[in-house]
């Protein structure tokens, strides 16, 4: 299972993640960022269910700074 | 009414802007602070608007787009959030009162030095020339209108902005009057730092004004607070847009301005400004004609000025004058020196005020015929007000 949850700064970022990757054709939700474990992180993400793995690529490329990935259904 | 107010704040506004307000009230919640669909999608609608704010100027980082209350909080933050001890400053001599007095203050407190750069009407050479004069070797920032809120005089920016470049001093830009009425790309001009309104020549609704931060020096934020964002942390989140926007944003605001920069696009700026130039240029023509009228600039050229025209009538107070054409003719316009003495020192210092002309997209010349009438039923009638 791909870490489908790809983790941002906060909501501006996160969106701009997700209409880059729109354009790139892979869908994704924007999301707060769960707790995890017992650490609240505060933050946003997107949620990638298919081909997170290009996503994060993609994103990384374009320079954005990711700050983890889990999968949503771990946490 | 005839409204010839718009470089304070334009009106009408447009019916699509209004309406885009008033959907912004359905449906939404507070953006960036929670995980569900209707505070989500309000941050998506601000993350729009930041795109349409940043592709006007060609600027493609929607999250250096800081969303303001005002050009003024823009400008704040550039100064007090840049300037440290030590630091000179050149300004114009036609700055508005939101530079000159954070500049001033900052003086006064003995923080920094500032000089103030002579702007010579029609003759670029020597504008520039004036700011290269008052570089030293502690200049840290320049800021600068755009074109003057009082005579639509127009600065060489990309010039002044390229001078910035190659003794590496800090360029701002104080579009107030410009942004929607000229077309404006910032790396064209080069500018570190561009402030505006989004109320004037964009039409969106009052409260709206925006910061785009082109340069990795970013200045400290002015406030502190709840962002949404690296909660847990008790400092201030450095990362962009947060660290300018604690605290809610105006979204119903910049719902509207995000409707009114699509209503500038579809009218094209270039055609704005070349709508509004005809009509003060027609008034510049019948005005310079009567007696007894004061103009205190060159006839209106794009390359040199922006559609706004100030004037006096001899003898007449401008007050009074503005307060006669309002009750008699219901035609608005401002009087006074429109927050800027300091342009008033250095293009006309004789005058305690003067009437500012300043169009917009829905001013036609009906309107313009009408005010010309009723400045030259003035100038034959003096004494009605005197």
């Amino acid at each position: 299972m791909e870490n489908r949850l790809i983790m941002f700064q906060n909501i501006t970022i996160a969106v701009r993640a997700k209409n880059i990757l729109e354009k790139a054709g892979i869908h994704g939700y924007v999301q707060k960022t769960p707790k995890i474990g017992n650490k609240a992180v505060c933050g946003y993400s997107v949620f990638v269910p298919q081909k997170a793995d290009l996503a994060a690529e993609i994103l990384r490329r374009k320079g954005f700074n990711i700050l983890g990935r889990t999968d949503s259904n771990s946490i | 009414m005839i409204y010839l107010d718009n470089a304070a704040t334009s009106y009408p506004k447009p019916k699509m802007v209004i309406d885009a307000v008033n959907k912004s009230f359905i449906h939404t919640a507070n953006p960036g602070r929670s995980g569900y669909k209707a505070s989500i999608n309000a941050s998506e609608l601000l993350f729009k608007c930041r795109e349409k704010i940043g592709k006007l100027v060609n600027f493609n980082k929607p999250e250096n787009v800081i969303l303001m209350s005002s050009c003024t909080m823009a400008l704040n933050t550039v100064i007090k959030g840049t300037l440290k001890k030590g630091d000179h400053v050149i300004i114009s001599s036609l700055e508005h009162n939101s530079v000159v007095r954070p500049i001033k203050k900052l003086a006064d407190e003995r923080i920094i030095t500032y000089d103030v750069a002579e702007v010579f009407e029609g003759d670029n050479d020597k504008t520039v020339d004036s700011f290269r004069r008052c570089i030293k070797d502690n200049t840290k920032l320049c800021i600068c209108t755009h074109a003057s809120n009082v005579f639509g005089i127009k600065l060489p920016i990309s010039r002044i902005g390229a001078l910035c470049r190659y003794y590496g001093i800090l360029f701002c830009v104080d579009t107030a009057q410009t942004i929607g009425i000229c077309d404006i790309d910032i790396e064209e001009i080069g500018a570190d730092y561009l402030c505006a309104p989004g109320h004037k020549g964009l039409y969106g609704p009052m409260g709206t004004g925006f910061l785009i931060i082109n340069n990795e020096k970013c200045p400290v934020q002015l406030i502190e607070g709840g962002t949404g964002s690296s909660s847990l942390d008790n400092n201030q989140p450095q990362m962009l847009p947060d660290k300018y926007e604690s605290g809610t944003v105006n979204f119903h605001g910049f719902c509207g301005l995000s409707a009114s920069i699509d209503f500038v696009n579809r009218n094209k700026v270039s055609n704005i400004e070349k709508h509004e130039m005809n009509l003060i240029s027609h008034l510049y023509d019948e005005l310079s004609n009567m007696e007894s009228v004061n103009i205190y600039t060159n006839k209106p050229e794009s390359q040199y000025h922006v559609p706004i025209l100030s004037f006096n009538v001899s003898d007449v107070d401008c007050n009074t004058l503005a307060a006669h054409l309002d009750s008699k003719y219901n035609i608005s316009l401002r009087a006074g020196l429109h927050c800027s003495p300091l342009a008033h020192e250095n293009y006309a210092k004789e005058a305690n005020g003067t009437l500012r002309v300043s169009p917009s997209l829905f001013t036609n010349m009906s309107h313009i015929k009408m005010l010309i009438n009723s400045i030259y039923y003035v100038t034959k009638n003096k004494k009605i007000l005197i």
